[in-house]
């Protein structure tokens, strides 16, 4: 991990990398029509527009690193992977990708739709590369891998798409690849299929592979990848620690472009509890404060579960606001959402629906947090009706849930309070 | 920006001799692949049609009965005043087969890979494998027009002697050949659409620009000079030699037709190979 978790386009150093990507650039020469590609080639003379995909886009990416690329729609997420796995070529710049490479660009492609399942492993391992001999000597842990063995002499077209999915990712990891590229292919599994495609890309980094996945859902790539690179009009605007990244882009997706500059300095007079603390917004209100309030009415941000505790947002407009709405996520130290809600969807008696200038507003959440004893980061935030966030403050508050005596696995993450029950079966005498 | 075409010398020995070697390195490496995909070629092109696999074989023999009836027949086409009409058949047929297994392979040339887009954008693929498994995909109509040639001659009595020994050379020299020009056309078919009709009206013209149905000196000269012209003629002058006469009668054509059919195909496959990284941008 870096010690210092900023976001930065500064190319980060890697040792031996696995991928080098170096000032890569890719323009799409876009044609009225086809004849001017004719008028061109014949005339030499240039009949095209230039559209620029990718712009001096360089990282490189180490053994045993995951890394998830994020960004809008037409980023040049998908453009930067298929110039990496080599099925389009890059106008500047240069990949080098040391060893095999393996890659799922789209579900089921490369899969003949009228074969069956079978005759795809072998076509789809052939086109990877293997023999014949190496895809029937893999083919029973591919089958077994996909839980696939019903259906594998049906067509492929009857197949559903987390089936495709499942066969996909299957036969493309069953290669054994030093490099392996991943586009939204696994958020199509069902969830028993992506924990076992988690299980299988963390072996890979175990094993010192290196993959590059592409996904639109920040909880994914902050619980899979070591590291994010958001891309944003073909440029890499943030490299680093996922959940950062994932952040930054929450904030380019949700927040305006045009008054970004507010955020972060729009007048936080609290001071920051946790130095993840990111804000953005277009500061027409501002959360002046967040706090967790003890059943004794006191400031803490030490949880023993069971007791009630009270969170409280403290909210001013600082213009005339249309609609309000207050809502605050739970995420673990991981980064990963936990519990979030807002005023939309929890009645929140009180809540007016417009501010005016000045005004404020105190906001008190009542939970008693069953959550296991770790680290938790709160965020809150404040809005207009329309999804425009006013402010929101990322992990602007850290707390800690304790607890004396272990009642569950470190592993866990909420407390459910069980309460278990046994009873001695007796055996039944045999005749 | 100058033409796309003037990196491509096609007179640079090492040049060619270096995309040759690539092409072994490819096909050794995926041998696989390129048989499996052919045979599936093959297979799968009359699925879901009644007969099925017959066609295979059907769509070449009715091809060639036809043509041997309308030219033996209707037109009475002899080769010499007092000859026999199956003399004559076999004459066309060694033409004629081997003209329809190019007529095949190169009409569907311009949509080997246009027609395959999924397999060239979205995975790691071979594009390599796809103008081959074409080309070699038409060889079973070859063999099916030869095999009719030789039963036909033997069981008319014309005969067929010791030239059939040369015919592997002249076999291996139309597969290269074929190879060679459908990687050129199924690289600019990526590009350029209109390859497919241009191609389509090419081969029409071209059964009768060749020296296929003509019986010796029946052409007219212009024509004649213009045999002279298209590799292919030299070919089908092997296929007479080799099925019909049974000796070299133009040892010019058993020298020029291995010599520009490899010519073809080396010069092809690099053609295929500059476009090649350019199929992202156009698919």
């Amino acid at each position: 991990m870096l010690p210092n978790a900023s976001p930065d386009v500064r190319q980060r150093v890697v040792k031996n990398p696995i991928i080098s990507v170096d000032g890569l650039g890719k323009n799409f020469r876009v044609y009225a029509s086809p004849r001017e590609l004719l008028v061109e080639v014949l005339t030499g003379r240039q009949r095209h527009r230039d559209f620029t995909a990718l712009n001096g886009v360089s990282f490189d990416v180490g053994p045993g690193e995951v890394v998830g690329l994020m960004g809008r729609n037409g980023a040049g997420k998908s453009t930067l992977l298929r110039i990496i796995a080599g099925t389009l070529d890059a106008t500047a710049g240069s990949v080098v990708v040391r060893g095999r490479i393996s890659a799922i660009l789209e579900l089921g492609s490369g899969f003949h739709p009228e074969y069956s399942g079978r005759d795809n492993i072998y076509l789809g391992g052939l086109c990877l590369g293997l023999t014949r001999a190496e895809i029937a000597r893999r083919f029973d842990e591919i089958v077994a891998f996909s839980e696939l063995e019903a259906f594998i002499d049906r067509p492929f077209r009857t197949y559903s798409s987390g089936m495709q999915a499942r066969l996909t990712f299957s036969v493309a990891t069953c290669v054994d690849p030093d490099v392996l590229i991943v586009d939204e292919a696994l958020s199509v599994g069902d969830a028993r299929f992506q924990l076992k495609s988690f299980e299988r890309i963390r072996d890979f980094k175990r094993r010192g592979k290196s993959i590059l996945l592409v996904s639109h859902s920040i909880n994914q790539v902050v619980s899979i990848c070591d590291r994010a690179i958001l891309l944003e009009q073909g440029k890499v605007v943030a490299d680093g620690e996922p959940n950062k990244i994932g952040q930054i882009y929450h904030q380019r997706l949700f927040g305006p472009p045009a008054r970004e500059a507010t955020s972060s300095s729009a007048g936080i007079a609290v001071p920051e509890t946790s130095d993840r603390h990111h804000a953005y917004g277009d500061g027409r209100a501002v959360i002046n404060d967040v706090f967790i309030e003890g059943p004794d009415g006191s400031r803490t941000t030490s949880i023993v579960p069971g007791e009630t505790y009270r969170i409280v947002i403290d909210i001013e407009a600082k213009e005339a606001l249309p609609s309000v709405c207050v809502g605050f996520l739970v995420r673990s130290s991981w980064g990963i959402d936990l519990y979030g809600t807002d005023t939309r969807f929890v009645p929140c008696p009180g809540l007016p629906q417009t501010m005016a200038p000045g005004e404020r507003l105190r906001v008190t959440i009542e939970t008693p947090f069953n959550l296991a004893p770790n680290t938790y980061f709160l965020t809150a935030g404040v809005a207009n009706l329309d999804e425009t966030k006013y402010q929101m403050r990322f992990d602007c508050l850290e707390f800690q849930v304790r607890q004396d005596r272990t009642t569950m696995f470190m592993s866990s993450l909420v407390d459910i309070r069980p309460s278990m029950a046994a009873c001695v079966v007796q055996e039944r005498e045999r005749a | 920006m100058t033409s796309i075409l003037t990196p491509l010398k096609i007179f640079d020995a090492s040049a060619n001799v270096a995309a040759a070697r690539e092409f072994v390195t490819i096909l050794y490496r995926y041998q696989d692949l390129a048989w499996e995909m052919t045979r599936r070629d093959v297979r799968d092109r009359y699925k879901g049609q009644a007969l099925g696999s017959l066609w295979a074989i059907g769509h070449p023999l009715l091809l060639m009965a036809v043509y041997v009836f309308a030219f033996a027949f209707l037109f009475r086409g002899r080769l010499s005043p007092e000859g026999e009409w199956s003399e004559y058949a076999v004459y066309v047929l060694a033409g004629l087969a081997p003209w329809i297994a190019l007529q095949e392979a190169l009409g569907r040339a311009p949509t080997a890979v246009l027609g395959n887009a999924n397999l060239v954008k979205q995975i790691i693929f071979p594009s390599e494998i796809l103008p081959l498994k074409v080309a070699l995909g038409a060889t079973p109509t070859l063999i099916v027009g030869l095999c009719v040639t030789v039963a036909l001659a033997v069981a008319t009595g014309v005969g067929i002697g010791v030239g059939l020994l040369l015919l592997p050379i002249v076999v291996a020299s139309q597969t290269l050949a074929l190879v060679g020009l459908v990687y050129v056309l199924a690289g600019i078919g990526v590009f350029l659409r209109d390859i497919k009709d241009i191609v389509s009206v090419l081969l029409s013209i071209g059964l009768f620009l060749h020296p296929i149905l003509y019986a010796p000196g029946t052409a007219p000269a212009a024509l004649e000079a213009a045999f002279y012209a298209s590799p292919f003629s030299y070919l089908i002058w092997c296929y007479r030699d080799a099925l019909l006469y049974g000796e070299i009668t133009r040892p010019e054509a058993w020298i020029l037709a291995p010599v520009l059919s490899t010519a073809i195909f080396v010069i092809g496959y690099r053609c295929f190979r500059m476009l090649r990284p350019m199929f992202g941008n156009a698919l």
